[in-house]
């Protein structure tokens, strides 16, 4: 009878102890989704508490940036730099450190609203109004 | 990797299942320790015990118990099947919350993909007057998925998804069947069995990179079984099965129903060793 318990207590502990981190697997989800990719900016919207706007730059000439496989970012403005992926406040972000072409150095931080293996949605709010962008890889 | 721990897996199971059957069988591995100057004596006797012995041990030991336990359970016996099954999953992710997207035009597959099975089962008589039917056995489930309520991320065009459901699974499948012969003239020889009952699933293959976010699917899937056995003459036996997902696969908010359809064929153990 003890026998059978040990064996019971160990095949359950065996069959739940295989989680790892889920919060390191979305990141790692996420950096499989972005990188070797170039993204290019399909839609914009500027959403205001009164009114939305919306760009459309579907087959037009538009902004396109690259995150590439060693975190490495450029972009069709000449900025190059790396990019993070990290979450905060429970928030998935994109996280670039860049350069321009005249060294000066710029950061900025992208919210994650949705991400696909061809389309992202990031979006950032300041001072109430919120820029949403839409990217994808089939431009 | 996969394999080997598929396999180690598979392993530890049977060794579960042995354990569980038999009173004594694996007790020369948790043997309590003994004094020392008996010890040198034990070693000298078990390593004249051959193999074949403990085998033949363990066999009448597991032959006893059986026999204790279920005295209402007569005329057992053990077949081997095998076969290929046919499985779909429908999903409704409801208000499931995600950061990511899955493009529904590559994954609303709304068809059943072939998996296969292999493993073995006790058929026998309950009380003289029911015939029943006990087994487990290992299955690869490839499947189908049909996304029920797809989302929109307008102005993008198309169907999405904030999940992905897995399309292949590896289970140790446990079941236990109600036979029911069916009356036709002539069927001296050949009998068809209506069958019904559970069917427990417990996926040993780990989950995608996608559901490893959340730890979307459950480690065990209960299922109904209905179905038709045809005997020939005690030859082999050919069966259909359709097994209706009871529970979901997945957490809540996330429903899947994860049906099968299965064809095999079972032939007697002591047929082929």
């Amino acid at each position: 009878m003890k026998n059978k318990l040990t064996i019971f207590f160990f095949s359950s502990l065996f069959l739940l102890s295989c989680k790892k981190d889920a919060g390191k697997n979305e990141l790692n989800l996420a950096y499989q989704m972005i990188s070797e990719k170039i993204w290019y900016l399909s839609y914009s919207q500027t959403i205001t508490s009164t009114k939305t706007t919306e760009k459309n730059y579907v087959g037009q000439s538009t902004y396109f940036i690259k995150f590439l496989k060693d975190y490495t970012t450029v972009d069709s403005d000449g900025l190059k730099g790396v990019y993070n992926l990290e979450k905060t406040n429970d928030i998935l972000q994109i996280h670039v450190n860049a350069k321009t072409q005249g060294q000066n150095t710029i950061e900025y931080i992208y919210n994650v609203e949705s991400l696909g293996a061809s389309n992202m949605i990031l979006y950032s709010t300041v001072a109430g109004v919120t820029n949403k962008f839409y990217y994808d890889t089939n431009h | 990797m996969n394999i080997f721990k598929r396999s180690f897996v598979t392993l530890f199971f049977i060794s579960i299942c042995v354990g569980g059957l038999s009173q004594k069988p694996l007790s020369f591995i948790f043997k309590k320790a003994k004094k020392p100057d008996t010890l040198v004596q034990d070693t000298n006797r078990v390593t004249k015990v051959s193999i074949a012995e403990k085998f033949t041990s363990v066999k009448n030991n597991l032959n006893n118990y059986l026999k204790k336990s279920f005295v209402n359970f007569k005329d057992n016996n053990l077949y081997l099947y095998a076969g290929m099954g046919l499985s779909k999953q429908t999903i409704q992710t409801g208000d499931y919350i995600s950061n990511f997207n899955y493009d529904l035009s590559n994954y609303n597959k709304s068809t059943y993909k072939p998996g296969y099975f292999v493993g073995a089962r006790v058929d026998g008589i309950y009380n003289q007057k029911h015939p029943y039917t006990f087994g487990a056995g290992l299955q690869k489930i490839t499947s189908g998925t049909q996304y029920k309520d797809p989302v929109s991320l307008a102005p993008f065009l198309g169907d999405f998804s904030k999940f992905k459901a897995d399309d292949q699974f590896f289970t140790l499948n446990v079941f236990a069947h109600y036979r029911k012969l069916i009356s036709l003239k002539n069927n001296s020889n050949r009998k068809f069995y209506l069958i019904a009952g559970p069917n427990i699933d417990t996926r040993l293959s780990s989950q995608s990179i996608d559901n490893q976010v959340n730890y979307n699917y459950r480690r065990f899937l209960l299922r109904a079984d209905i179905g038709v056995e045809y005997d020939n003459s005690g030859y082999y036996t050919v069966f259909v099965h359709y097994k209706q997902a009871i529970s979901s696969f997945t957490k809540a908010p996330i429903r899947t129903n994860l049906n099968s359809i299965e064809i095999g064929m079972q032939i007697k153990a002591s047929d082929i060793f």
